[in-house]
């Protein structure tokens, strides 16, 4: 499903915070959107999920201009899982994961067959089988925010997006949660996400989004945008990719400039070190 | 299951009790006679006529009261929340004390209606403060606090610098139940009905709104058109309540905190439940107003207090 904005202006009292001239989310892969702190990036995924409304232009969903559809017309197709995730509820992961089809629920009720599998395979893909009867009290922030994806999952959305689904996860839930997310394009799923850690993104987004200032900077495949010189252009901080030792793959590392240290360095340093 | 049993066990049980006890204490089967053979002299006449108005608005009062408590903790994502509290029983206060202070003259059945629009008038005042471009369940908390305590202040005022005569039409204010009857029952009923079923079928709604915003909002839940009509019935719940019984505190507060013990937070349980609950904790305590002093009747709301608030401190000690 086609996910794009035109002329897209949003602002909060007559200052735009956000301009996009034209963007299209690359269908099926997954996105990154990156910039500095204040750049826009959650104002801009809050116009795209139909929380913020636009003041020029518009967001358009498989071609139907998304603000004027109904609500629960939208979150059929698209799903929008924010930052916060919200441990205190006194639910079972379970319960938690049932309210994502209320989309699909009219006052009547669902089809309670279709319910059923699509919170499975929710369930299957956030790898939350043996959570299911957890009280959410209970849950780790790692698994609380796969429970909290999941929710948007049983919604079965086309498009998701997230902001900052990393934050506050420690490395492996990190690692964990972005093969999860990566895996949804394998199911159809397009995947827009506000992400702060550049290596991250070049190793799980296939395409990048840099805003800054409220425009977008730079927008394509991450190989072709996220380079060294953008980096330094945008963060204000070096970076440089290294082989990975353990693939053919290239890892991006961001660095400050100054205290760079080579391997030259380092080895140096060591030897500095050493009593010998 | 059994989370519904007991609750609805001390339900029938208080029905039982509240029509027994009293300045003549009936048994059990006079209290059956009285209900149901029209002959049974005294006893029909105690039950049908004094007793039972009472003891059904004791529980309509408290399932109304709950209801409400249930739904302003929800939609504020506060467990502080209740009508009380948010300004909307003090809104049916302050309408009902300024008119009578104006008129004291004012029928009994007017000073209902008065006080529903107060209550009314308060959650609006609540709403409209909270207001910039939407809610947030932060700002619609802080405005009912707000508003809760200047319309208390206007009560309090109006109160002091009225005649006795006035000040005895008010007592019920500290909340109350005494010399309640049938054209009271009459006069609450139809808000009463309508709120707790517009509390029923809020509940889905509910349950998506508790969530929180974004979760809602991705939920395809019309955010701000939900909280209002939520408000709207939590204020049509307090006004009910507020026009027969006065200011009654703690119930809504307390209520719905035991009901989330057995439910958890879903509302399609919980307000039930809490309404349940909320009618026997009302019933007792006003079966207990009546008899502790008899002839001396303690308000109302010094009971459900005195009840609530220790209770309350046990769920917080238990529970964080």
């Amino acid at each position: 499903m086609k996910l794009e904005a035109r002329e897209l202006k949003v602002g909060y009292g007559g200052k735009f915070a956000v301009e996009a001239r034209e963007l299209v989310i690359a269908e099926r892969s997954v996105t990154g959107l990156i910039g500095p702190n204040g750049a826009g990036k959650s104002t801009l995924l809050r116009v795209l999920s139909r929380a913020l409304k636009p003041e020029h232009g518009v967001v358009l969903l498989d071609g139907q201009v998304l603000h004027r559809l109904p609500g629960k017309q939208v979150a059929r197709k698209l799903a929008f899982v924010g930052h916060n995730v919200d441990g205190l509820l006194d639910l079972s992961v379970l319960e938690l994961v049932q309210r994502g089809r209320f989309p699909h629920q009219s006052f009547l009720g669902g089809d309670p067959e279709e319910d059923k599998r699509s919170v499975g395979w929710a369930v299957e893909v956030m790898r939350l089988a043996e959570l299911l009867q957890r009280p959410l009290r209970s849950l780790s922030h790692g698994e609380l925010r796969r429970a909290w994806t999941a929710v948007a999952l049983a919604q079965r959305p086309d498009v998701l997006l997230l902001d900052e689904p990393t934050a506050f996860l420690d490395i492996s839930h990190q690692l964990e949660l972005l093969v999860l997310l990566s895996k949804l394009t394998e199911h159809g799923v397009t995947v827009l996400m506000s992400m702060h850690d550049l290596t991250l993104t070049a190793q799980y987004c296939q395409e990048v989004i840099v805003v800054k200032d409220g425009h977008i900077a730079a927008h394509g495949s991450t190989q072709a945008v996220l380079t060294p010189e953008l980096v330094k252009d945008v963060f204000g901080v070096a970076a440089e990719y290294r082989e990975d030792p353990g693939s053919d793959r290239r890892i991006l590392v961001p660095f400050i400039a100054q205290e760079a240290r080579g391997p030259a360095d380092l080895e140096e340093t060591e030897a500095e070190l050493s009593p010998h | 299951m059994l989370g519904w049993t007991a609750p609805l066990l001390l339900l029938v049980v208080g029905v039982v009790v509240g029509l027994s006890l009293g300045a003549v204490s009936l048994s059990f089967r006079e209290v059956i006679d009285g209900l149901f053979t029209r002959d049974a002299g005294a006893a029909h006449t105690i039950v049908w006529d004094l007793r039972l108005p009472r003891v059904l608005i004791a529980l309509l009062v408290g399932a109304c009261l709950a209801a409400s408590g249930a739904l302003l903790q929800g939609v504020t994502r506060n467990p502080l929340a209740d009508p009380h509290i948010l300004g909307l029983t003090a809104g049916g206060g302050l309408a009902a004390a300024f008119s009578l202070r104006v008129w004291p003259d004012l029928p009994q059945h007017l000073v209902a209606p008065i006080a529903f629009g107060g209550a009314v008038a308060g959650a609006a005042m609540v709403y409209g403060m909270s207001w910039r471009g939407g809610v947030s369940p932060l700002r619609l908390a802080l405005a009912g606090v707000a508003v809760a305590s200047f319309l208390t202040a206007g009560t309090t005022m109006v109160l002091v610098t009225s005649t006795l005569r006035t000040q005895a039409a008010l007592s019920w204010l500290a909340g109350g139940l005494f010399g309640r009857g049938w054209n009271d029952l009459e006069v609450m009923a139809p808000y009463a009905g309508i709120g707790l079923a517009g509390a029923l079928l809020m509940s889905g709604r509910m349950n998506i709104l508790s969530l929180g915003d974004d979760a809602a909002q991705s939920l395809g839940l019309a955010l701000e058109r939900s909280r209002l009509a939520v408000i709207g019935v939590a204020a049509l719940l307090a006004g009910a309540a507020v026009s027969v019984a006065g200011l009654v505190a703690f119930v809504g507060l307390v209520t719905p905190h035991v009901a989330r013990a057995v439910t958890g937070d879903d509302h399609r349980k919980l307000i039930p439940l809490s309404a349940i609950l909320g009618a026997s904790l009302v019933l007792y305590s006003d079966t207990l107003a009546r008899t502790l002093e008899a002839p001396v009747e303690i308000p109302l709301g010094v009971i459900t207090a005195a009840v609530g608030a220790p209770f309350l401190m046990y769920l917080i000690r238990s529970k964080t």
